[in-house]
């Protein structure tokens, strides 16, 4: 009897440990599906903290905007921040607020300063990582940086993600104008 | 009846019963009463340490090969891939289950192997389809699919690397966040194996294995978790909790033959020593006046915090003075370790309602002077080198600290360098020849 409810514990928690990242897959499936594709500009980042193994990690443009709603600002905090489609065709961040807006896209994010001579307050995007397989992320790496340098004004390298009321997934990295992976299917390892 | 005494008996009882000298049933009542063969033993613990190692390792081989050529497979096969490991290792503790359920090198094996490869596919498909997330998240997703391990395989491997991933998840939280409370809770999950297991045999491999596991992650977890709490809880928090530790191992643990049996004196002694030196100095007496902004204020979880950090203080407190009345010279350590969380209460709050940090900081070089001289003693009395030493660095550690504190010259440090090495090297001989007198 007790041999019985223990095998029926190990299916469900084997089913459960299966189950949680095919949800992983699931959600991302229904952002792609139902969601709507931003592209936002990238921007150089600390050399130091670029390369990290299995990923470049990515730095945005948008990463600054204006909070209008009252809120005692702590490092670290969620805030909500509002996406929209610039004239340029790349995402604008038009403000951020401690609370869910109740339309439109958005992508939660993480205060990272709040400086008291600006008007803007400073955060991560949830999706500053593009994972490559190890030997691919230095030189992809190089190549980001190859066209993110300093006072450089960037309109062809970006991160194409998708959007589907708050969920996010990051689809493509776009680097001088086309996917990062093309720059090693033409090349030999 | 030592190691060698048992293997003779075990290798002669066969012997002695087919002569005729010893009947059958006293046989196995000697069995039943010396215990199971070392030798034995041995190789089931040798099993054991290979079977989880082998387990890690094909675990860790396979992900390797996998890696190799990873971008060249596509996206289906990629996926396929993250999943295998998992299958892979729910398929083998499901034949453990019903095959091998009494097999300890098998239980542990398959359940670490399991438990590890629930993290590498979650990780897995993260990276394969760019999904984002914290590291938090992460290790609480993993550590939560993995607890039930712990229970199905009763294994004390698992149970071990859950409450390491609960800790990593604590000290990964970003902020110091009301979350990170539930850091005891989450521990708390796994304290109904914990108990089973120290009550089978808590002098076994495996109380030894969580015991030093648990001691460790709660001396670090605990600052992390209440860091959100009011400026300088902590010294309240771990002093009552590092007296907790070591008064619960001298109750429980106390005929432990070895280190690795005895976790809780041992992490509890050498914590409160640690702790001790650190109170001696000027800062954590400041930081308390400290007013840096954080999240707690005001709050529940403050309340909760603060009241858990003063909990471990009282508790410790209350233990030791329930057993004040009966102690006697050979509980001389107890009653030391047990004053650690009074000078903490009474420095903080000295600090808080008078700015008198300094009084906790003259109370704590005193204590740890004591706590040494104690020491020193005990190994004495008890002719134990161990603790002799143990008592001997806790004084020098004191004299050192101070030295590099006061303006002294380099002429009076020098020499006081020399005479505590002496005082080292005189009572380690008198200690040796003592316990050459008592071999001979």
């Amino acid at each position: 009897m007790k041999t019985r409810w223990l095998v029926l514990l190990f299916v469900v928690v084997a089913a459960v440990q299966v189950a949680v990242p095919v949800t992983m897959i699931l959600q991302r499936k229904t952002i792609l599906r139902y969601g709507r594709t931003y592209k936002f500009r990238t921007r150089p980042v600390d050399p130091a903290d670029a390369f990290r193994g299995r990923y470049v990690q990515l730095g945005f443009e948008q990463n600054h905007a204006p909070c209008h709603a009252p809120v005692e600002f702590q490092p670290n905090m969620e805030l909500f921040a509002r996406v929209a489609d610039g004239a340029d065709g790349f995402a604008v961040i038009s403000e951020v607020a401690p609370t869910r807006p109740a339309q439109g896209d958005y992508v939660k994010v993480r205060l990272t300063g709040w400086p008291k001579d600006h008007a803007d307050v400073y955060f991560t995007l949830p999706f500053d990582r593009y994972y490559l397989e190890e030997t691919k992320a230095r030189q992809a790496e190089k190549t980001y940086w190859e066209h993110n340098r300093r006072n450089q004004t960037n309109t062809d390298t970006y991160a194409v993600v998708w959007i589907n009321g708050g969920d996010v997934t990051l689809a493509d990295l776009v680097v001088g104008g086309k996917p990062i992976r093309d720059y090693f299917t033409n090349r030999k390892p | 009846m030592t190691t060698t005494n048992i293997q003779w008996l075990h290798a002669e009882l066969p012997g002695l019963v087919k002569a005729g000298v010893v009947p059958a049933a006293v046989a196995d009542k000697l069995r039943q009463h010396y215990g199971p063969d070392p030798d034995r033993a041995g190789k089931n613990w040798a099993l054991l340490i290979f079977g989880i190692l082998g387990a890690a390792l094909i675990g860790a081989g396979v992900l390797l090969l996998v890696a190799h050529n990873w971008d060249d497979l596509s996206r289906p096969v990629r996926t396929a891939l993250a999943f295998a490991p998992l299958v892979a290792a729910i398929s083998l503790a499901g034949w453990v289950l019903v095959c091998r359920p009494a097999s300890a090198p098998w239980c542990e094996g398959a359940a670490t192997i399991w438990g590890l490869t629930i993290g590498a596919t979650i990780s897995l498909v993260a990276q394969i389809y760019q999904i984002q997330g914290d590291a938090a998240q992460f290790f609480l997703t993993w550590i939560l699919l993995g607890l039930p391990i712990v229970y199905l395989l009763r294994s004390s491997v698992a149970a071990s690397l859950y409450c390491i991933g609960a800790t990593t998840w604590v000290g990964c939280l970003t902020s110091p966040r009301p979350l990170s409370l539930w850091y005891w809770g989450l521990l708390a999950l796994v304290l109904p194996h914990l108990a089973g297991v120290w009550r089978v045999n808590r002098f076994g491999w495996r109380a030894g294995l969580t015991g030093w596991v648990v001691a460790l992650c709660l001396c670090t977890g605990t600052g992390i978790a209440l860091e959100g709490a009011l400026p300088g809880m902590w010294i309240v928090a771990y002093t009552g909790l590092l007296a907790l530790m070591y008064l619960a191992g001298k109750r429980w643990y106390a005929g432990a033959p070895t280190l690795w049996q005895r976790p809780w004196q041992t992490a509890g002694a050498v914590g409160l020593g640690i702790v001790a030196l650190e109170l001696t100095y000027r800062w954590p007496w400041t930081e308390i006046q400290s007013h840096w902004q954080h999240p707690w204020t005001g709050g529940t979880a403050m309340i909760a915090g603060n009241l858990l950090a003063a909990g471990l203080a009282i508790a410790a407190i209350g233990a030791v003075a329930r057993e004040l009345p009966h102690f006697g010279w050979a509980d001389l350590d107890r009653m030391i370790v047990g004053l650690a969380p009074v000078c903490g209460v009474a420095g903080y709050a000295a600090e808080v309602t008078r700015k008198l940090g300094t009084l906790g900081q003259a109370v704590f070089n005193v204590y740890l002077f004591v706590l040494g001289l104690g020491a020193l003693i005990a190994g004495i009395r008890g002719n134990k080198l161990g603790t002799v030493n143990a008592g001997l660095v806790a004084l020098a550690a004191l004299i050192v600290a101070r030295f590099f504190d006061t303006e002294l010259s380099f002429l009076a440090r020098g020499l006081a360098f020399i005479v505590i090495g002496i005082g080292f090297l005189a009572t380690n001989g008198v200690m040796l020849r003592r316990k050459d007198a008592v071999a001979r």
